[in-house]
């Protein structure tokens, strides 16, 4: 079975929590990528989940509730190309 | 549990892993060689029988350790394969997809080729003139980067490879200069086969078996040798004269240890090698792992403390061993600028209404790694690899800025990455 539908997400942070957030994400078993960055955002994660359902699921059971979090933006994607 | 990629993310920084796993197949290789020299000096005087044993050897240690690592682990399911930790992608012993077959056949007939040499020289030369120059192979390697579009090496690249490669040339220095013939046939059938199977074998790695699911170093390991052993066999065979067999039939017993002790070192060391090019550039990967080169002599110095005579001779030349500090000073520096030079960053796009598909052109850009187009506030994130910040300015993100539609670009610098 393989799982169709991957999203981004990205995160703006409370100062000072960054290491604790990555730490609750990395917990999540559908993410398979984690950046820490500089720039408008402050955490760009990558998703994959089978239907939106688990999307949703995922966002707002497991993500919206790591304090620290200010706000995170949803990004389905539509179509990937990479090396 | 994501089963597009079979695993949740890494617990450590991608740039951690990728340094740990090609200097890890350089020092891997340090034993591997190691066990080898030993052999060669205390026990066989024939490399070419040595290196038919130990090649065969070899085949039955991997495939072992390869029904070993296949044995599922754990309560939580599914339950993941002893191999798991080595590489995420392995699953359990299996014949590999015809594409990546081929490859392997290509890539391990080639290195069949290589080893014949390496052991034919080790039968007329010293073996430690050999290695270093084997190290060559990364001039080589550089080209191949050079000519694969996606990959240009950057200047700091090319500056650190240069220092790695003079460097191992430098630590490799022997009384009385170069041997012209040696050096040749290093230069020609041996660098220019292992060449191409560094090529193959990344190409195998980086090859999708289901979205997401890549081939498994394990398994690369266990099939090139295959293949090398069949073609290696072919070319020395005709060269094994009655003699060459009693030797054999005579101290296999006395070898066999030697023998495994080489061969698990030989194992870890190409599925770290391998699992590093899956992640970076030819000549990265072979400039980091020839660290190799520095270590042994720290090896062949405590080893002939407790072994004397079987690592080899020492020199006692003092401007010769000025020469091998130089050396070490090089290649350590080469690999650190190298590990200090390495940006990521992601790229968020939108664009105008009515832009048509842009994902193309994005993704023509040289440096994008991957390039997604997305439903929501943004249109498209790219995920770039550059060796610094203004090339990623000059070279990527000005490219970005012409392409006709886009409305606005955020970079976002990445600090740390986990995958």
């Amino acid at each position: 079975m393989i799982k169709k539908i991957q999203a981004y997400i990205l995160m703006e942070l409370e100062l000072g929590r960054t290491d604790e957030v990555v730490k609750q994400l990395g917990a999540i078993e559908e993410a398979t990528r984690i950046a820490v960055t500089t720039g408008v955002y402050d955490i760009v994660m990558l998703l994959e989940v089978n239907d939106l359902e688990e999307l949703y699921d995922i966002t707002v059971h497991r993500i919206h509730s790591i304090p620290g979090i200010r706000d995170t933006s949803t990004a389905v994607i539509e179509k990937m190309i990479s090396t | 549990m994501s089963s597009v990629s079979q695993r949740p993310v890494g617990r450590r920084s991608i740039v951690t892993v990728f340094y740990f796993l090609a200097i890890g197949s350089g020092v891997m290789r340090t034993f591997s060689v190691a066990f080898d020299i030993v052999a060669l000096n205390l026990i066989i005087a024939d490399p070419l029988a040595f290196g038919f044993m130990s090649q065969w050897m070899s085949l039955l240690v991997t495939i072992s350790l390869l029904l070993v690592l296949s044995i599922p682990r754990g309560k939580r399911s599914p339950r993941r394969a002893l191999g798991y930790n080595l590489d995420p992608d392995f699953g359990r012993v299996r014949v590999l997809p015809k594409r990546p077959s081929i490859y392997l056949l290509i890539a391990g007939s080639l290195a069949g080729v290589s080893t014949f040499f390496y052991y034919y020289l080790a039968s007329i030369a010293d073996a430690s003139v050999v290695l270093p120059y084997g190290q060559l192979v990364i001039v080589y390697l550089l080209l191949g980067d050079l000519l694969a579009e996606k990959d240009t090496p950057t200047i700091i690249e090319v500056q650190s490879i240069i220092s790695v490669l003079i460097g191992v040339l430098l630590i490799g220095v022997m009384p009385g200069g170069f041997d012209v013939p040696t050096l040749l046939i290093v230069l020609i059938p041996m660098n220019i086969s292992s060449a191409f199977f560094t090529y193959y074998q990344r190409k195998t790695k980086r090859y999708e078996i289901e979205p997401g699911l890549r081939v498994d170093s394990l398994n690369m390991r266990l099939w090139s040798l295959l293949f090398l052993n069949l073609s290696f066999s072919a070319i020395s065979i005709p060269l094994m004269g009655p003699a060459t067999w009693t030797t054999i039939a005579a101290t296999f017993s006395a070898l066999v240890w030697l023998m495994v002790g080489s061969s698990v070192a030989t194992f870890l060391s190409l599925v770290m090698y391998v699992r590093a090019l899956g992640r970076g550039s030819m000549s990265v990967v072979n400039s980091l792992s020839a660290v190799s080169v520095v270590l042994g002599i720290p090896v062949t110095l405590l080893g002939n403390i407790v072994l004397p005579g079987a690592f080899g001779s020492i020199t006692a030349d003092i401007f010769l061993w000025t020469l091998k500090i130089f050396g070490i000073g090089l290649v350590i520096i080469g690999i650190l600028s190298l590990q200090a030079a390495d940006v990521r960053s992601l790229v968020i796009i939108k664009v105008k209404p009515q832009t048509k598909d842009i994902l193309p052109a994005l993704f023509d850009i040289k440096g994008v790694e991957k390039a997604s187009a997305l439903a929501g506030k943004y249109d498209y994130l790219l995920s770039i690899k550059s060796r610094s910040l203004s090339k990623t300015r000059t070279g990527i993100l000005n490219r970005i800025q012409t392409i006709p539609g886009v409305e606005s670009v955020e970079t976002m610098i990445v600090l740390k990455d986990y995958r």
